[in-house]
């Protein structure tokens, strides 16, 4: 590890050349950075991860059955009461347009990416991202980029390769493609997360398609090609939301969606990665309920923990809420990226009492969170010879086609800012490679 | 190019054109650069006026400044490098990262380079990187289709900025003939089948109506 931080300057040069960036529109202006890379890894012994990847698939399994549950007509789950029904009707993502579609091999969410942290006696998991889960191109290319960097270090270490990423996609595509080429259906050059569409794109093998780029004709959706005949698209790797998907079915003057897609995918011909509508299982409210779906469909204890949440819905968890608000952090439900997260322990008397009046006026849009104390990383200083200690979490990556397989990798990122938790890349943290070891 | 859309095939056609125009610049502002240096210190209105732009620089350093680093100056180098990345990022799957990565390489030359000082030495590294994007473009690059469509951006700008700076009747002509055939090559559809007649070997071609005619190949 020495090493690798001995050749910082030359990492971050690397990235530098490879443009590895993520985009910000801040006061309405875009603007493109560096995503600041840490060399010092995080280190997750051999052990440890097989209990992770056990959990992780048991979790990832147990939400697609979920999904495939809820756009059923069966929806045993909420016959059964386990999850009240207004929790998952009234979830944003959940959307009534999907119900009745069974999407290839009956795969929902093809891939999960589930935020996890680590705290002294325990990983708990602080999140599921079922939509659109982003980031696993930066610790690919951060590995390529050592590994040439400081070759020594992979030589004395017995890291297990993670550049296999792209295949775990490209084999998906695979599995779940209705006949065609694979696309990954960007929203275009000023999107946030474009490097990875467009870095995704070249190592998976499929194409880099813009919304105007494909048609769809007699249900069949189509790429629009140069020489006029016209490619047959079989898997769309989408990343833009549900919502500006297809015009002719969700918002109607979405400008970034391909009309008539939906259709196409009713149809059964196209694969559409991630599922469209699955959002209801990404529900923070509904992320209270993932103990009892694994519980539920498999019959087994869940093997990773929850942090210990609370749901102002149930009355008991409002009065405890009422009770304990200034150690625990709020939730909004329906924000991301870092937003919509409120410490109690920051608020004061009034503001405290502000929150309370909104979360009894709306005791479905929030949750609450025990304030989980997890392990700091070592992350080095500015001048590159120190270290400081910062909270830190871990993004895995479950892919499931045919198989369902963990990434023995992951997104570690962390915040800069030493009083901080929040490590979202949109509000200034930073990314770690995840180094999973052999035995 | 089976799997390449219009839209990207527009790209790799402004790509070549906007990585030859910061190429090109390069040099010209170089020739210009020395003429200032001892005989005609108003040289570079002359270097405006080929372009047919208006600058703010009143003088010599000035004038190199923003004609190299400022990227709100539409004919800068930084500006054309700055769009040739702009295009570049959607094409990796066409044209490889690592090809992508010399134009990043220019790009942050220019910015880092000519941040405080402007020394005409420092294009050096500039003009090494763009030679290096285009023995990448060959050297990466599988589909002739996709190499011939950034060539013919290439040479169109090529031509464009020849013709605009006076240049020999023979580079010209020149210019035309590599144009006109990576053009033949991808033209399977003859869209533009007037381009040999806009050709002209004696006198400066209409580089307008040879612009439009090779755009047209582009459009959806």
């Amino acid at each position: 590890m020495e090493l690798i931080r001995e050749e910082r300057e030359r990492v971050n040069e690397t990235l530098d050349r490879y443009g590895v960036k993520f985009s910000l529109y801040k006061n309405g202006k875009f603007t493109e950075q560096l995503f600041p890379f840490d060399a010092i890894p995080r280190v997750i012994e051999a052990e440890a991860f097989e209990k992770l990847e056990k959990g992780l698939v048991q979790r990832a399994y147990a939400l697609n059955l979920f999904l495939a549950d809820i756009y059923s007509e069966k929806g045993y789950i909420l016959r059964d009461k386990v999850v009240p029904e207004e929790f998952v009707y009234n979830a944003p993502g959940f959307l009534p347009q999907c119900r009745g579609i069974k999407p290839p091999l009956n795969i929902y969410n093809r891939i999960s990416g589930i935020d996890l942290v680590e705290a002294p006696d325990d990983w708990y998991i602080l999140e599921d991202n079922l939509r659109v889960p982003s980031g696993a191109s930066y610790p690919m290319i951060a590995r390529e980029i050592t590994r040439r960097v400081s070759p020594e270090t992979f030589e004395q270490n017995r890291i297990v390769d993670n550049r296999n990423y792209a295949n775990l996609l490209s084999k998906m595509f695979e599995d779940v493609n209705c006949g065609g080429i694979s696309v990954v259906l960007t929203p275009g050059r000023y999107n946030s997360a474009f490097f990875e569409h467009s870095y995704l794109a070249e190592q998976t093998g499929a194409v880099l398609a813009f919304p105007e780029d494909l048609e769809v004709v007699d249900d069949v959706v189509y790429l629009k090609t140069f020489n006029s005949r016209h490619q047959r698209v079989g898997a769309v790797y989408r990343r833009l939301s549900d919502d500006y998907m297809d015009p002719m079915v969700f918002v109607q003057n979405s400008v970034i969606g391909v009309p008539h897609i939906m259709e196409a995918y009713r149809k059964g011909n196209v694969a559409i990665i991630n599922a469209p509508g699955n959002g209801a299982a990404n529900d923070k409210g509904i992320y209270y309920f993932v103990p009892a779906m694994i519980k539920y469909y498999l019959g087994e204890e869940p093997i990773l923990k929850n942090a210990p949440t609370y749901v102002p819905y149930y009355e008991k968890d409002m009065n405890y809420i009422m009770e304990n608000i200034e150690k625990l952090v709020i939730k909004d439900v329906s924000e991301a990226g870092g937003y919509g997260v409120i410490f109690g322990r920051d608020l004061t008397k009034e503001k405290l009492a502000e929150l309370k009046d909104i979360i009894n006026d709306n005791p479905r849009r929030f949750i609450a969170q025990e304030i989980i104390e997890f392990l700091d990383l070592q992350v080095l200083d500015d001048d590159g010879v120190g270290t400081v200690p910062r909270k830190a979490d871990l993004r895995a990556f479950v892919v499931q086609g045919k198989d369902i397989k963990v990434w023995k990798s992951g997104l570690t990122r962390f915040s800069r800012n030493p009083d901080s938790f929040v490590v979202n890349s949109s509000q200034g943290g930073g990314f770690k490679d995840t180094w999973i070891m052999y035995r | 190019m089976d799997n390449v859309s219009i839209s990207k095939a527009n790209s790799l056609y402004w790509l070549g054109r906007y990585t030859e125009r910061a190429y090109k610049l390069a040099h010209i502002l170089t020739e210009y650069y020395d003429k200032m240096v001892d005989d005609d210190e108003n040289a570079y209105k002359g270097f405006c006026e080929n372009l047919g732009i208006e600058i703010k620089a009143q003088n010599k350093d000035a004038f190199l400044k923003e004609l190299i680093a400022d990227k709100d100056c539409p004919a800068s180098i930084a500006s054309s490098l700055s769009k040739a990345y702009d295009n570049s990022i959607i094409l990796r799957g066409q044209i490889d990262t690592e090809s992508v990565a010399y134009i990043q390489l220019a790009y942050n030359n220019v910015t880092r380079l000519f941040k405080d000082k402007c020394r005409i030495y420092d294009l050096q590294s500039v003009v090494d990187n763009l030679m290096s994007f285009w023995g990448a473009v060959d050297d990466y690059i599988i589909e002739d289709d996709i190499r011939d469509t950034i060539k013919a951006g290439k040479y169109m700008e090529r031509l464009d900025l020849f013709c605009r700076f006076d240049r020999e009747m023979y580079k010209i002509a020149g210019c035309q003939r590599r144009l006109g055939r990576y053009v033949a090559h991808l033209d399977t559809e003859k869209r533009c089948t007037e381009l040999e007649s806009l050709f002209c070997y004696d006198s400066l071609p209409d580089t307008e109506k040879i612009a439009a005619c090779v755009g047209r190949l582009f459009e959806s």
